[in-house]
């Protein structure tokens, strides 16, 4: 290969020449969208970027990507990209699923993609619902909600996603929301630029099967109001015109206050570097489902070493010590039998 | 095939149907069925790369082939043994592949007058067995969870063989 200049890619680089089977009003849409418009900011190639999925409406997403891409389990995404992530460590390996495929079919291979730190991109599409079988209740689903599986009303009490994801040490955190393409796009990359495994919860609209579920909060009239923006190095503000805030009571429970009543001094600000993840958890907590004012962005982004390094590392000196390895020999290395 | 890192060769590769020749979802009823006739093939076509069944025992002149799969080698080498010590004219296959089957045993099957099928199951691969090649295969079966002995299987084949 000669050496040229790279010339970049723009985000119609990315998309594949695929018919786009997502319901016509889908969120889906704007998520690809940003994504595929996140891609060229951050001057990756679409032959060194792979996307993994599992099964759902979110999982069709690889097959949107001009990019080497794998339909694969349901809820075995995370198993298959951290196997494609430690052989390929050349590779920029994406993960893309609902919150039923990520955290009831997968929800085990999940937390253990975080707590290992594998260099992925998790991207957790959220709509509350199960929409490719037609609408059944998901880990995510609100209490009392009806559905065809929960006629009487929902009984399970839902996961946040955030607050597993943190709960599984997972070293970057962040929420984003179908409605704001910016955010979106500025969330993505910043979960791309991460070394180790990044997780993104997207509230998505599904329009069919569980329409306006984030409405009240991401909607354009309310969004300023119920949306608490998290910037890290910066006091949680948010409000129409940032009047209200996000405080610590006694206690160490996060709760929204009137700024001018309590004083700029006490509001909290924003740190996602705390190597302690108990405060990014109690921000987690501050709304208990999309109709209280709920914090979007990034609640945690601290260095640990990831899980591919480790490995090499370890493989390394192995090596060192013991020479390379001949895995033909070892199977061979035992009595073995055949059956003849 | 293009592998990651290989420019202008990126594909998807996943479960939903594909377009023959381009990789393409696709919908198409037709192209559906063809897609099925063409994996189905892939798979018989196996049999093409896996040894031929060897025949142990009275390979010419045997009056019964006894097929096993499986944990049950070893109860059933000792039973064939016991029995051509006693001039009963016995042989025996094993199978180390199931689906495809190897290519020689329709052929195997048809050369000797009874086949015997000991499994530790009800009986599925002599199920198989009669399906594909129209053979008259005995089943033997136990499901007991502990294994065939030489002698239960010993009895068996005599037992057959005096029918």
């Amino acid at each position: 290969m000669t050496d040229v200049l790279d010339p970049g890619t723009t985000a119609k680089d990315w998309a594949s020449d695929q018919e786009v089977r997502w319901c016509p009003g889908c969120g889906d849409y704007s998520i690809l969208k940003a994504v595929q418009m996140a891609l060229p900011e951050l001057g990756g190639r679409p032959e060194s970027t792979v996307f993994v999925s599992g099964i759902g409406c979110a999982a069709r997403f690889p097959y949107y990507m001009d990019t080497y891409g794998m339909h694969s389990i349901h809820g075995r995404a995370p198993a298959i990209a951290t196997g494609l992530a430690l052989a390929r460590p050349d590779l920029d390996v994406w993960v893309v699923g609902g919150d039923g495929d990520m955290l009831s079919i997968g929800g085990n291979h999940l937390i253990h993609a975080l707590r290992r730190n594998v260099n992925l991109t998790i991207l957790m599409f959220n709509n509350q619902i199960y929409g490719l079988t037609k609408g059944q209740y998901s880990p995510t689903s609100e209490v009392g909600k009806v559905t065809k599986s929960t006629p009487f009303g929902s009984l399970d009490h839902p996961f946040n996603p955030v607050s597993v994801a943190l709960g599984a040490e997972a070293t970057f955190v962040a929420r984003t929301h179908d409605m704001d393409r910016k955010h979106m796009i500025e969330t993505f990359k910043r979960a791309r630029e991460h070394r180790g495994a990044a997780f993104v919860e997207i509230f998505q609209n599904c329009n069919v099967f569980n329409n306006g579920a984030f409405e009240t909060i991401t909607g354009r009239s309310v969004r300023d109001e119920m949306t608490i923006p998290l910037v890290h190095g910066e006091p949680i503000r948010f409000g129409a015109d940032r009047e209200l805030g996000v405080a610590l009571s006694p206690q160490g429970r996060a709760h929204i206050v009137r700024v001018d009543e309590v004083g700029e001094s006490a509001v909290l600000v924003h740190d996602e570097a705390r190597e302690e993840p108990g405060l990014a958890f109690t921000l987690s907590r501050l709304a208990s489902g999309p109709h209280e004012p709920t914090p979007i962005g990034v609640f945690r982004a601290v260095q640990r070493p990831d899980y591919g390094s480790e490995t090499d590392r370890q493989l390394a000196a192995a090596t060192a010590r013991s020479g390379p390895g001949d895995l033909r020999a070892l199977l061979h290395s035992r009595p073995t039998w055949d059956v003849s | 095939m293009g592998h990651p890192r290989h420019p202008g060769l990126e594909h998807r590769i996943g479960g939903i149907e594909k377009q023959d020749g381009t990789g393409n979802i696709s919908y198409d009823p037709a192209n559906h069925e063809r897609m099925v006739h063409l994996r189905a093939d892939k798979v018989a076509g196996i049999a093409h790369d896996i040894a031929p069944v060897v025949v142990h025992g009275d390979v010419d002149d045997a009056e019964l082939l006894v097929v096993g799969w499986g944990s049950t080698w070893g109860a059933i080498d000792g039973a064939v043994n016991r029995c051509r010590a006693q001039q009963r004219r016995v042989a025996h296959i094993h199978l180390t592949h199931l689906n495809p089957f190897p290519p020689n045993l329709g052929e195997v099957l048809r050369q000797y007058p009874k086949v015997v099928v000991p499994e530790l199951n009800l009986g599925q691969l002599s199920r198989v067995l009669r399906a594909e090649f129209l053979v008259d295969a005995r089943s033997v079966s136990k499901v007991q969870g502990v294994p065939f002995t030489a002698g239960e299987l010993e009895a068996a084949i005599i037992k057959e063989m005096d029918q």
